[in-house]
C-alpha cells in the first residue's frame, strides 16, 4: 500500500523554507511545490520500509567526499594532460542490493566515484561507463555497494 | 595577521580552487572524444568545483541560514547532476550513439 510519509512532507517543507528564507512572501509557491513533491513521492512508491540509518552517515559522508575529490581531480588531470590519457569503455556490474532506495542511492553515487558513471540498469545488470582502468572501477563499485548496504542496514553478499 | 584577512585568504583559496575545477571540467568537455567521456568531465569536475566554491562562500556567510542554503544547493545540484548524467547516458545508449574507439 502506498503511504505518504509525514517525515517526507516535513523535509520538503523544510527544504523550501531554507531556500526561500529570509523572504517568505512567496509561501504559496512553496505549498504548491511541497504538494507536487509529495505527489511524486507517492507516485514513485511512497513510504519505504527500509530507510537510511542516519547514524551511519557519519562514516559514509567523509568517505564519499574523499572519493568525489579524487574523482574530480582524476578527471581534471586527464582533461588537462597533453596526451589525453583515456581508455574508455563499458563494463557490466551485477547489483546485489535489493530493489528500493538503497539501490537508487548506490546507482546515483557511482557517478561521483573516480572514473565511473552508471549508464543503464536492466534488472540486476548495471552498465557502467569507465574513463580508464576498468579493474579499479569494479573494485570501487563493490566497495561502494558494501558501504551503501551498511548505510541502509542490509548485508551485501560478497560477489 | 588579522582575522578577516585570514578568512578572506582561506575562502578565496577555496573559491579559486573551485574555479580551477570548473575550468578543467570545461576543458574536458571540449577535449574528450565522445558523449560518454564528456559526461565524466561534467559531473565529477564540476561537482568538485561547486563543492569548493560552496565551502569558500560558506566561510564568508554572515548567517547560519545562508550556510545551510549553500550546503542544500550543493546537495540538490549533486543529486540532479548524477540523475541527469545517468539519463543522458541511457538515452545515448538507446539511440546507439557510438563510443569512441568502437567500430561503428
Amino acid at each position: 500500500m502506498k503511504r505518504v510519509s509525514p517525515i517526507w512532507v516535513g523535509i520538503l517543507a523544510l527544504v523550501w523554507w531554507l531556500l526561500a528564507s529570509p523572504r517568505l512572501s512567496g509561501w504559496w509557491v512553496g505549498i504548491v511545490a511541497v504538494a507536487v513533491g509529495t505527489a511524486f513521492h507517492v507516485a514513485l512508491g511512497g513510504r519505504q520500509r527500509r530507510g537510511m540509518r542516519p547514524g551511519h552517515l557519519a562514516v559514509f559522508v567523509p568517505w564519499f567526499l574523499l572519493q568525489s575529490v579524487r574523482g574530480g581531480a582524476d578527471v581534471a588531470r586527464r582533461a588537462l594532460a597533453p596526451s589525453l590519457p583515456l581508455a574508455p569503455g563499458f563494463l557490466h556490474y551485477r547489483i546485489r542490493l535489493p530493489q528500493g532506495p538503497a539501490r537508487v542511492f548506490f546507482v546515483n553515487c557511482i557517478s561521483l566515484l573516480p572514473g565511473t558513471f552508471s549508464a543503464r540498469l536492466e534488472d540486476d545488470d548495471l552498465t557502467v561507463h569507465h574513463l580508464a582502468e576498468p579493474e579499479a572501477g569494479l573494485r570501487r563499485l563493490a566497495e561502494l555497494e558494501g558501504r551503501v548496504g551498511g548505510l541502509f542496514g542490509m548485508e551485501v553478499a560478497r560477489g | 595577521m588579522s582575522q578577516p584577512l585570514l578568512l578572506d585568504l582561506v575562502s578565496g583559496g577555496f573559491m579559486l580552487a573551485g574555479a580551477f575545477f570548473f575550468l578543467a571540467g570545461t576543458v574536458g568537455l571540449l577535449r574528450f572524444p565522445d558523449v560518454y567521456c564528456r559526461l565524466h568531465a561534467l559531473t565529477k569536475a564540476d561537482n568538485l568545483g561547486l563543492g569548493l566554491l560552496s565551502v569558500g562562500l560558506a566561510l564568508r556567510a554572515d548567517l547560519w541560514t545562508e550556510r545551510v542554503q549553500i550546503l542544500l544547493i550543493w546537495l540538490l545540484v549533486m543529486g540532479a547532476a548524477a540523475t541527469v548524467c545517468h539519463l543522458l547516458a541511457r538515452s545515448s545508449l538507446e539511440e546507439g550513439v557510438p563510443a569512441w574507439g568502437e567500430d561503428s
